[in-house]
């Protein structure tokens, strides 16, 4: 007998697929769109026919573009990568130091640590524009690598998917290495961090991804196009410098194009930290 | 009680870096931000004390009423219909007898994997009503194309499908590894007893998503009110104000326009904040009642 319609007829079943298929068209066209666009030549860019390929590949603006002096997009793309990797470390780097702590030992305060740092959830950047501004001003890190990376680098559900996969570790893990004399910077080093890998790999493209997509903060805290990543360099390109829709396309292609390599490589790791701790049985 | 602080030592020192980091760059902007709301303040010189006199203005102010209903709007409208397309599109891919599951998850995730600014200027090129693909494909079908971002009657319905488009995956994403989750026993004991498809997704699926439900709700709607990029990048909240969000307000008042209102927009951003405290405490607390 067949139970839950664990099978199902072929109807049922192609309108199934039909209904995934065309969603996922839906949902993956504008990438599609957006880098046949760039590749096409002018005369097949501004027209109101579609054409879904190029009658011939070109390589559209991206020589001007790389080559235009008033656009220094590899320095925009350097800067994504330092502010991210910057971001990256910082994050991960204090939250598997107070992970441990937090998830393992008797402390007084634990309690309290975990609020405040749970409780940043609700100040996203966005809300706080006036302080933060006011804040990294008077710390004079205006236009800097660092005032971009410390407010960027609080992201509380990079803790939270370390600490949730700490806490679930069995007790006797680190109890007989404290039997043994062990430090805590040798169980953290030798033990949890080895064993913890799955987690802080997620947390790490989470963090990454976090940072690299971000437009708020580095808008708000930059001032000169040497500091801009790529993010506000595309604002820039469209809004002052007049682009064409073909230049910011290509602009919104080099900002796209390495976090959906690195998603599509990683994939497995992405979805178990964007999971962590939002199942909930 | 000082001798088993001491005795943990090492812990504290580890805590330390993360409190300092998120207590500076997190807690003290929005106590800063709070302080700034009761002065009249140009940038970051502090002007004289005004005690509740911008939060008057703010509510007062006809901008950032339209701001603050368009952000309700955008907020709601965006979270409810995220979560009826994903929780049917999670149910589907999670059928024991659909393959690729995978692939259906990572396509659907691309979205949310994109920055909000290419995403907004790549839906403001295929929005456009002379080069536009979505008009050339309307038209392809004999229908009219509107002016999807300067037409004031539809500017916001334009920005609330890209929104639904770049979150949807997430929640699917969320929903189906709760759906995994439950038990099959369940649902066999629902066909045995002659429950059909429809019956089983509202009286077992439904229920038991219900955390996952409220856990989805919370996040769209943190999510949703902070929006900024996309709708600056799109519309800087034309046409004629109809887009423009309680963010996009408080950038503009504070240094968008010149005027460098910072007491002003300390308050509206104060307000928000606000909101988005209260809708993640309530909605805490109606997830984690058990019936």
């Amino acid at each position: 007998m067949t139970i839950r319609g664990r099978t199902a007829g072929p109807w049922i079943k192609i309108s199934i697929y039909s209904v995934l298929v065309v969603v996922s068209l839906l949902l993956a066209f504008p990438y599609f769109w957006m880098v046949i666009t760039t590749f096409k030549p002018p005369d097949e860019v501004y027209t109101s026919e579609i054409r879904l390929l190029p009658s011939r590949f070109s390589l559209g603006v991206y020589p001007k573009l790389l080559s235009n002096p008033e656009l220094p997009v590899a320095r925009f793309f350097l800067n994504s990568l330092i502010i991210s990797g910057g971001c990256t470390l910082v994050s991960v780097g204090t939250a598997v130091l107070a992970a441990y702590p937090l998830a393992r030992r008797p402390l007084r305060g634990r309690r309290l640590a975990y609020l405040l740092i749970i409780s940043t959830m609700m100040v996203p950047g966005e809300v706080v524009i006036i302080g933060m501004f006011s804040l990294i001003k008077s710390l004079h890190m205006i236009n800097t690598y660092q005032g971009v990376i410390l407010p960027l680098a609080v992201y509380a559900i990079i803790f939270l998917v370390i600490y949730n996969y700490i806490y679930q570790l069995p007790r006797e893990l680190d109890e007989a290495a404290i039997m043994d004399g062990a430090t805590m910077g040798q169980i953290l080093l030798r033990i949890i961090i080895p064993i913890s890998r799955p987690a802080i790999y997620s947390a790490t493209l989470l963090a990454f991804l976090h940072a690299w997509q971000n437009f708020t903060i580095p808008y708000i805290l930059t001032l000169s196009q040497e500091m801009y990543p790529l993010s506000v360099g595309a604002l820039f390109t469209e809004s002052t410098l007049y682009a064409t829709m073909q230049e910011t396309l290509s602009l919104t292609t080099i900002l796209t194009v390495p976090t959906l390599l690195l998603f599509l490589l990683t994939q497995r790791f992405v979805f178990s930290g964007i999971t962590s701790g939002a199942v909930k049985g | 009680m000082l001798k088993e602080i001491w005795r943990e030592r090492v812990s504290y020192v580890f805590i330390l870096p993360i409190i300092v980091v998120y207590f500076v760059f997190s807690i003290y902007p929005i106590l800063t931000t709070f302080h700034l709301s009761f002065y009249d303040s140009k940038i970051v010189r502090l002007g004289p004390f005004v005690g509740l006199q911008n939060y008057r203005d703010v509510l007062t102010n006809a901008s950032f009423q339209q701001a603050f209903v368009n952000t309700i709007v955008f907020t709601f409208v965006s979270t409810a219909v995220i979560l009826a397309v994903s929780v049917v599109l999670a149910v589907l891919v999670n059928l024991p007898y659909v393959k690729l599951k995978t692939l259906f998850k990572v396509i659907f995730f691309l979205p949310v994997v994109t920055s909000a600014v290419a995403t907004g200027y790549t839906w403001k090129w295929m929005y456009d009503p002379t080069f536009g693909i979505v008009n050339s494909f309307l038209s392809l079908l004999g229908l009219p194309g509107p002016n999807w971002l300067s037409d004031p009657d539809v500017a916001m319905i334009s920005l609330i499908i890209v929104n639904v488009w770049k979150w949807i995956g997430y929640f699917v994403v969320i929903l189906l590894a709760n759906l995994q989750l439950i038990d099959d026993d369940f649902y066999d004991a629902a066909a045995i007893d002659g429950a059909n498809a429809l019956q089983r997704f509202f009286h077992i699926t439904i229920p038991l998503l219900r955390m996952a439900i409220g856990l989805c709700t919370v996040l769209g709607i943190v999510a949703f009110m902070r929006a900024f990029a996309l709708v600056f990048v799109m519309t800087q909240g034309g046409p004629d104000g109809r887009t423009e969000l309680m963010v996009t307000l408080v950038y503009k008042e504070a240094f968008g326009t010149g005027l460098l209102r910072i007491g002003f927009s300390a308050a509206a951003s104060i307000i928000l904040f606000a909101f988005i405290m209260g809708f993640t405490l309530l909605s805490n607390r109606i997830t984690k009642l058990r019936v």
